[in-house]
């Protein structure tokens, strides 16, 4: 099995992070899990590249975080997406699938 | 004063560390026991967790980095703009001398403009952020398998993920 790596286009680890809590509050380790269930074994993600990214989306008013309690009973910090989150999701997805569909097109027929 | 100031960020800051630590730590632990389950030795377990988290060292340094960018101390300036600008409303009302209007007036518009610059600075940080030089460890070469990689004079994520073919 070849090891190849990707780079993506920017913004799209925060867009895959802003899907995920768009359904529940969650904290860290299960919105990795979450991506790792989702995109199966074609792209391997590196669970810490989520943390740096999670800050910078709290600084950026997306998210919210606060401390709770763990399904094993650990503290641990749960993240929600906040109003201009769902609206920047909303945003970034329409985004998405326009550069995907135009990228697309461009394959099918260059 | 100064040194008030700089108690207070230094403990700030190592609050913002322990708990970037704590977080990063309970992921890890969990990953263990995750790998754990599959029957694998706990050294093995814990060398494996390691590996699919990434570079740990430098994801703590950029999350602490920006832990520290978000403290109290930034919230605590937004309130107390916000009182500043809720001052100069309550003058600005209750005064009918021409001189205390004023005052009321500059009171506005100080809690205005600063909090329209501390949501600028939330927005657009890298203004704000020193830049690395050659020997931060946040620099990373081509041998680190890493995600959070950053173009730091951008402050923009290159986000790099490891497919299998």
């Amino acid at each position: 099995m070849a090891k190849v790596r990707t780079d993506l286009m920017q913004g799209t680890l925060e867009l895959l992070i802003l899907k995920t809590l768009s359904r529940d509050s969650m904290h860290g380790y299960g919105i990795a899990q979450r991506i790792h269930e989702a995109v199966d074994d074609l792209l391997k993600v590196e669970d810490g590249s989520l943390y740096p990214a999670l800050y910078r989306m709290e600084e950026r008013g997306w998210i919210a975080s606060e401390w709770g309690v763990s399904e094993n009973n650990r503290r641990a910090k749960f993240y929600r997406l906040t109003r201009a989150g769902r609206k920047r999701l909303n945003g970034e997805q329409a985004n998405w699938e326009r550069v995907s569909q135009a990228i697309t097109r461009i394959l099918q027929t260059a | 004063m100064k040194a008030l100031t700089g108690l207070w960020q230094r403990f700030d800051g190592q609050r913002a560390q322990r708990e970037v630590e704590e977080e990063l730590r309970f992921h890890l632990d969990l990953l263990t026991d995750e790998h754990c389950r599959q029957d694998m030795p706990w050294e093995e377990a814990e060398a494996s967790a390691l590996k699919r988290f990434g570079n740990l060292e430098q994801i703590r340094d950029e999350c602490v980095k920006i832990a520290r960018r978000n403290q109290p101390a930034i919230q605590a300036l937004k309130w107390f703009f916000g009182i500043v600008f809720l001052t100069g409303v309550l003058v600005r009302v209750f005064s009918f001398e021409y001189h205390l209007t004023r005052v009321g007036d500059i009171l506005m518009a100080v809690g205005v403009l600063s909090r329209v610059l501390l949501y600028l600075r939330a927005m657009n940080p890298s203004q704000y952020v020193s830049k690395p030089d050659d020997s931060s460890p946040l620099k990373l070469n081509d041998s680190q398998l890493s995600l959070a990689a950053y173009d730091q004079s951008r402050r923009t994520p290159v986000e790099r993920v490891i497919s299998y073919k």
